[in-house]
């Protein structure tokens, strides 16, 4: 009889400490490694490039207008905004996503901070000449450069809101505006020897 | 003799320079205002990679064994899949809202209340769905600061279904819950490990 009790207990003991040893082994052991894996995404974005020839912004608008008369003359509306100092104008070029986004974050002066960095850019004295007009998708990107200023590459994407264009901020902040500003910024005019008759 | 030569030439580089003139201006659907060349069509390349960790869960560990919510827990992926698994087969609607992190809790019933998904027709959906069906495990994926359980749930007839679903795990103050953060990945979306292909090439007109 004791021997029997001394039995159970030494089983008692034994599955105590072998049962945890056990559990852990069969959750290790739960799955077979299939082990660590790549998977690459390869996407391709055909888009159409234009040149712009010799344009240099003449004139400039002094009041705000509204109209869908074509992305780069609502680039030239949105440099205007900035000539004549009007933020609200300025703000109205921007898409509503963009706007909403300053306004939740209105702590951090996201649009003033913009708004300063192109009036340390573009004032009366500068020279504003268009160089790029891309379409891909649905955003009209619009490259251009300000002579006053150190040479930088300006790239602006605007897609249509109510039939009027507007700039997506949140857009430049995505891989693929960044790649396409680079790529395009570094092409080569020599490709880009006829000009489109259709154009006004 | 060179005259001929020269004709040929000559035909030549004007056959050449008229198929060069008579190729069609790609339509674009918008116009620069300011003069400009003709369009060009280009392309442009974006290689995005993805790192995972794959398991395969074994025979013996695959089956999703559900528990009544005072035994179930969050404290691993594998059980909080359990939970989520036995919140729905219970139509327990309060325990499977707890199932979420907080912020794709929010997002999800405001897109559902928005496509008029409520309560009801949750309940239904799961007692038509996936009452007294076997739910296996397929794989468990690590890929950042989430967990992914491929599962499946078998048809009436206890054949597995020819879906294998996703659901995506992360950690919120100790637990691990569901979450919508990786609806719009394209890990997620392409699933290699359903589909074996570890490259995809998408073209986007």
């Amino acid at each position: 009889m004791s021997k029997h009790k001394s039995l159970i207990t030494r089983a008692t003991i034994v599955f105590l400490f072998i049962s945890p040893v056990c559990l852990a082994q069969q959750s290790a052991g739960q799955y077979e490694d299939l082990g660590q894996k790549t998977f690459t995404l390869e996407q391709e974005f055909k888009y159409f490039h234009q040149k712009y020839d010799n344009a240099v912004i003449e004139h400039y608008y002094d009041e705000q207008v509204e109209a869908s008369d074509g992305p780069d003359r609502e680039l030239v509306r949105f440099l205007s905004s900035i000539l004549f100092d009007d933020f609200d104008w300025w703000q109205s070029i921007w898409d509503q996503a963009t706007r909403d986004d300053w306004a939740a974050k209105a702590s951090l002066n996201k649009a003033e901070r913009s708004y300063n960095f192109w009036k340390a850019r573009f004032n009366k004295n500068s020279k504003v000449e268009l160089l790029d007009f891309i379409v891909m998708r649905e955003y009209v990107c619009i490259g251009f450069k300000i002579s006053n200023e150190s040479a930088n590459y300006y790239f602006m994407p605007f897609v249509q809101e109510h039939g009027l264009w507007r700039l997506d901020e949140a857009f430049m902040s995505t891989e693929l505006y960044q790649k396409l500003s680079l790529q395009v910024s570094k092409s080569d005019s020599a490709d880009f020897n006829k000009s489109d008759s259709s154009a006004e | 003799m060179n005259r001929l030569v020269k004709l040929v030439v000559v035909g030549f580089l004007v056959v050449t320079c008229a198929a060069k003139s008579d190729e069609p201006v790609p339509y674009v659907w918008v116009k620069p205002t300011f003069a400009a060349s003709i369009p060009l069509q280009k392309n442009l390349k974006i290689q995005s990679n993805f790192e995972y960790h794959l398991y395969k869960p074994n025979k013996t560990t695959e089956k999703v064994r559900l528990v009544r919510r005072k035994y179930a827990s969050n404290d691993n992926a594998e059980l909080a899949l359990t939970s989520r698994m036995s919140a729905i087969a219970s139509l327990d609607y309060s325990w499977w809202l707890d199932t979420w992190t907080t912020d794709s809790k929010t997002l999800a019933l405001d897109y559902y209340a928005s496509k008029g998904l409520d309560k009801a027709y949750w309940l239904a959906e799961w007692k038509e769905q996936f009452v007294g069906r076997n739910i296996t495990l397929k794989y468990k994926v690590e890929y950042g600061d989430y967990v992914v359980m491929i599962y499946n749930v078998a048809q009436p007839n206890g054949k597995p279904s020819y879906l294998d679903l996703p659901l995506v795990f992360t950690k919120e103050q100790g637990d691990w819950l569901v979450s919508l953060e990786l609806r719009a990945n394209p890990l997620i979306h392409f699933s290699p490990w359903i589909s074996g292909k570890d490259k995809e090439l998408v073209s986007y007109e």
